[in-house]
């Protein structure tokens, strides 16, 4: 070897087509894939989390000895939803080859997606305020209530009632359910914010890179 | 990837990518494909560049680890029998470069394990023994016995493939 390998590495590379960068043809519809994917994926781990949620919550309130009909309400809380979301996204799995590009594909799952978003906002204004219900409920039936009430009406033996719950856990109650009913969907949106936002941003941000392409 | 994001924070350093993906390919195909992947991976983790070092630092280990697992895995896949530390893979080469004495050191190159091609494609590029460590994730004092070591073990194969 007559040169060094760090003087045939520089002279190397000076000269031009050297470093051709090749073209990346398949990155855009790789990239819709993958994308895609790691939504459904976020999907499937928010599904998962409502039935973990749906079957401890059940266990909880066997063991506590919640009323049946309180037993039964509170996994389907998270089961109804669950169910839900989860016949949403079978029915539109559809696979990219079924488009001509993946500009109609990702375009085609942004509308899929923001239609159900939109129907799951309208859906949040009750789903809040009958989870602030249910778990006021839970509460309410909690082991040690009687005890409790008990210590509280003999501290406060004026303490107004409403239907024998006092009116110092009804009114917050009250006032949290009138909230989430009103601010439901703001909830809403704050929760899918938390869960997809920067997926959600990536897929903007690709639909415009392709809509800039395709101009 | 935006197209600004690959104008901006990929194509100044397709050059890096380029010469790290040659180095674990010997085929335009397998490069094109290396290529591509390195360019994936550096769109999905971007966001977990942190400023503490910089963005050349964190392509070149990216790209560094995007080609040593995709190799493994065709190794893996192709080759049954577990290789020790020198990589003898078949050297087919469809995909050259315009300099005959830089296709003759990346044909010399390939032939080396893969954590020694990582570091010497570091050494060429002038970096650092402090970053190559930084890099490899490994003791800055090694990696000039090591740079040493492979220099060596390079000038061996070249001048058996000069011969």
């Amino acid at each position: 070897m007559e040169s060094k390998i760090e003087d045939i590495w520089k002279k190397g590379f000076l000269k031009e087509d050297a470093l051709v960068a090749p073209r990346v043809n398949d990155l855009y519809n790789r990239k819709s894939l993958d994308l895609i994917d790691r939504i459904k994926r976020l999907f499937k781990i928010n599904l998962l989390m409502l039935y973990f949620f749906a079957a401890a919550i059940l266990a909880y309130s066997v063991l506590m000895g919640f009323p049946i009909w309180l037993a039964i309400i509170l996994p389907l809380l998270f089961i109804v939803p669950a169910i839900y979301s989860q016949i949403q996204v079978r029915r539109h799995s559809q696979p990219m080859r079924k488009y001509s590009n993946s500009y109609e594909y990702l375009q085609q799952f942004d509308q899929w997606l923001k239609g159900k978003l939109k129907r799951n906002t309208l859906l949040a204004r009750y789903y809040y305020p009958i989870t602030i219900l249910a778990t006021s409920c839970m509460i309410w039936f909690a082991k040690g209530r009687e005890a409790i009430m008990e210590k509280l009406l003999e501290s406060n033996p004026d303490m107004p009632l409403i239907g024998g719950i006092p009116l110092y856990f009804a009114l917050p109650v009250l006032i949290l359910v009138l909230l989430t009913a009103i601010f439901g969907d703001k909830i809403y949106h704050w929760d899918v914010r938390i869960m997809y936002g920067k997926v959600l941003d990536k897929l903007d941000e690709l639909i415009a890179d392709l809509e800039e392409l395709r101009n | 990837m935006t197209s600004d994001f690959y104008h901006s924070r990929i194509l100044p350093y397709a050059g890096i990518i380029i010469k790290i993906c040659r180095a674990y390919t010997a085929n335009q195909q397998d490069f094109e494909d290396y290529y591509q992947e390195v360019c994936l991976q550096i769109w999905r983790s971007h966001e977990n560049f942190r400023d503490e070092s910089d963005w050349s630092t964190w392509v070149y280990r990216l790209s560094l680890n995007v080609c040593m697992t995709l190799f493994k895995r065709k190794r893996n896949r192709y080759i049954p029998v577990a290789l020790d530390n020198e990589t003898e893979i078949p050297d087919n080469e469809t995909h050259t470069f315009p300099d005959e004495e830089l296709n003759r050191l990346y044909r010399a190159i390939r032939q080396l394990g893969e954590v020694d091609k990582a570091v010497i494609l570091l050494y060429l590029e002038e970096k650092p023994y402090g970053e190559i460590a930084e890099i490899m994730g490994t003791n800055a004092n090694n990696i000039g016995v090591r740079i040493k070591r492979i220099k060596k073990r390079l000038k061996k194969i070249l001048d058996g493939i000069e011969n």
